[in-house]
């Protein structure tokens, strides 16, 4: 393709560039001056340079610091739990059983209920008086008095990682079984011949082929787990205690609950920060098992 | 054929000015309201359409937001370039509103008929440093629910005098087996916690500051969070409260599993309405919650709420016609059945009255008492810490003592 050629083709991209830049690019650039300033949300005072005064501050504040490690654990949990239930349930549903297709469409429905419908479900289903799970829980036998679990110190934030995993194993276990899908049959065949078992058969043949789509899945899940607000909100407003409070529910209260734009958008910052550098470690980590 | 065209040019032109020197006749205005129990959306718009067809040329705007993105929804439209005109403000941020400018002094509109017919409880938390930033809409306190044949089933035919008496009913019923949790409140991490706590402030006869504004709840409030502890760790008050809104209490009580709550003026319908509850009205009792042995007889904290005009608002008159119209005698007493008006008279109507002494009783004693909580401009912020200090002794944590010395560390260092 010649250079004028591609030239033009530059060209025809220049308003998708401006309409991104407008709509990403303005407010990013806009927070990150926010953050070096003690901006308000009224503006009823100007607002003054305050340089690091922010970013310094930020890790001063251990309300911020608990809530990155809440995140933090959050993200752990949820995207170990959900790659390894998402892989199991793709693999089972890559064999010929009977009805494999129908499982298979209802797989999308967890992942298609709206995080706040989800998270409206799961309040109800972990109602402390009426709720499902403990009724469920009774008769089983498994419990003797109904529990509390959005309003224990102790189990909340478990309760909402379960109700996220429910959700959101579906997307893993759809991109896994997509990549199995395609995975050449003769592959497999020829390890049977070879005498390879089940486990090695997954081990040496399938997992290697699965793994750049696994990937694929981590990294949108990492980003979407550190940055988890609407579940946590919607079930516990970060109660009890502020134990399930995340950074992203950190952030929104300062610079909303408490008017504090300045700050805020520091705390932001630091967050996608956060998340960069777990994404920077798992990008180094693939780039390791390539080489 | 152009005779004919000069014509149909003139018409749309006259036309067009018709409806342009129309659209300039009709104001429009933007009212942000709370999505709740008393009042209902439907009940606000159904004021707000007889408000528009009394006053053709005023076009209302309703918007409705849970109590929790209230303030939030109001600040940020304030900041950005399409505020509202006119508002619901609680209590607790008139402070904060007019220290930063953000609502009308309408201290020399309003009418004398309004000066001198509204309850003085209501002036009380619109006014700030002598000037009138609101209407009062709805009075309200957290009352005590009791339950009538609970009480009756244990031996005790009256509702309790202290607190102390309370809670040896509630020790009674237990011991009886009447019912197994006799106490539930609403304590999860938001503002109805700090309802619930400032109502036993009040009950002990305790500020949360001094005369000078400055934070004494460390010294104060102890003992009061400590008999909340106590109510926990002896299994007299429901364990789930912790984690319950007003909403979760009323139901629970409504189900008959609890003797005693605390609740908002709106629960009392609700409580023997038979689509509601298992509870019928002789069943259900309501008075101010008794004040703690030898320091006062009942206590009451305000949860009221007003409108206002937003200072920013290119309609202020309208805006300020429009609050009027949803405060007035008239309107107030045609739904006194969702909120009880904020009109002394209203309080001696009988037609009011009937079918409800008890609550009317109630409110016109708690209205006449009851106190604020605290009235500062970063009221918000002290609250999310006092939340999480509270449930921290609650949840045994901390101890009551470093709960709230924690609390007020954090709350001084915000000034």
């Amino acid at each position: 393709m010649s250079r004028k050629r591609t030239g033009n083709y530059f060209y025809m991209i220049i308003p998708m560039i401006l309409i991104m830049g407008i709509i990403i690019g303005w407010p990013l650039v806009q927070t990150v001056i926010f953050s070096f300033t003690n901006s308000g949300l009224l503006d009823t005072e100007p607002a003054s340079f305050v340089g690091l005064k922010n970013f310094i501050s930020a890790f001063k504040n251990s309300g911020f610091l608990s809530s990155l490690k809440v995140s933090g654990l959050f993200a752990l949990v949820v995207v170990t739990s959900e790659v390894i239930i998402g892989t199991a349930v793709a693999l089972l549903l890559n064999e010929p059983l009977k009805g494999v297709r129908l499982v298979r469409a209802f797989l999308i429905l967890p992942w298609a209920v709206p995080t706040v419908v989800n998270a409206i479900m799961w309040r109800l289903i972990y109602n402390p008086e009426y709720g499902a799970l403990n009724s469920l829980l009774y008769q089983l036998g498994l419990i003797d008095k109904y529990v509390s679990w959005l309003g224990s110190a102790d189990k909340a934030l478990g309760s909402i990682m379960f109700a996220d995993v429910w959700k959101n194993f579906s997307l893993v276990a759809m991109i896994v079984l997509a990549s199995l899908q395609s995975l050449p049959e003769q592959q497999i065949e020829a390890a049977k011949i070879d005498g390879a078992n089940g486990w090695q058969r997954f081990i040496y043949i399938t997992m290697p082929y699965i793994i750049p789509s696994l990937q694929v899945a981590m990294v949108l899940r990492i980003i979407e787990a550190v940055k988890v607000f609407d579940i946590i909100y919607v079930m516990t407003k970060g109660g009890p205690a502020n134990k399930t409070r995340s950074a992203s529910i950190f952030v929104y209260q300062e610079a909303f609950t408490n008017s504090r734009i300045g700050s805020g958008s520091a705390f932001a910052i630091i967050v996608v920060a956060f998340i960069i550098l777990l994404i920077l470690v798992y990008m180094r980590a693939l780039n390791r098992q390539k080489r | 054929m152009k005779r004919i065209s000069v014509l149909l040019v003139l018409a749309i032109c006259l036309l067009t000015a018709v409806s342009v020197f129309a659209a300039d006749e009709t104001v429009e205005l933007r009212f942000l309201g709370m999505a709740q129990a008393a009042y209902s959306e439907e009940n606000v718009n159904d004021m707000t359409a007889d408000f528009m067809a009394a006053h053709p040329n005023i076009k209302v705007q309703t918007e409705f937001v849970p109590y929790e993105e209230l303030r939030n929804k109001t600040m940020l439209a304030y900041g950005s370039n399409s505020p509202y005109d006119a508002v619901l403000v609680d209590d607790i941020w008139f402070a904060e509103y007019a220290s930063k400018g953000m609502i009308k002094d309408i201290t020399a509109e309003i009418p004398q008929e309004y000066k001198d017919g509204v309850l003085g409880g209501g002036w009380n938390f619109v006014t700030k440093n002598d000037q009138v930033f609101g209407l009062p809409w709805f009075l309200d306190t957290m009352f005590l629910f009791y339950n009538k044949s609970m009480l009756s089933e244990a031996g005790y035919e009256e509702a309790p005098k202290s607190i102390e008496e309370m809670v040896e009913m509630a020790k009674a019923l237990k011991e009886k087996g009447v019912v197994e949790y006799p106490f539930v409140f609403s304590m999860a991490q938001a503002e109805a916690l700090i309802c619930v706590y400032s109502n036993f402030m009040e009950a002990y006869g305790k500020d949360y500051q001094d005369a000078d504004g400055n934070w004494i709840v460390q010294e104060s409030g102890v003992d009061v969070l400590e008999f909340l502890i106590s109510l926990k760790d002896e299994g007299l008050l429901n364990p789930n409260s912790l984690e319950y809104l007003e909403e979760d209490v009323r139901r629970v009580f409504s189900a008959g599993d609890a003797a005693f709550t605390l609740n908002w003026g709106y629960m009392y319908a609700m409580a023997s309405d038979p689509a509601e509850s298992s509870l019928t009205a002789d069943q259900v009792g309501v008075m101010v919650l008794p004040g703690k042995e030898g320091v006062r007889e009942n206590a009451a904290m305000s949860g009221s709420m007003g409108l206002s005009v937003i200072s920013k608002s290119a309609h202020p008159e309208e805006a300020l016609e429009y609050i009027l119209y949803l405060t007035n005698k008239k309107l107030q007493d045609t739904y006194s059945n969702l909120q009880l008006p904020v009109w002394t008279a209203s309080y001696d109507d009988p037609a009011i009255i009937e079918g409800r002494e008890d609550l009317v009783a109630a409110a016109k004693l708690a209205f006449d008492i009851m106190n604020a909580r605290p009235s500062v401009p970063n009221y918000q912020e002290a609250s999310a810490i006092l939340q999480e200090s509270i449930q921290s002794a609650l949840y045994g944590d901390a101890s009551a003592q470093d709960a709230l010395n924690a609390a007020v560390e954090q709350m001084n260092a915000l000034q």
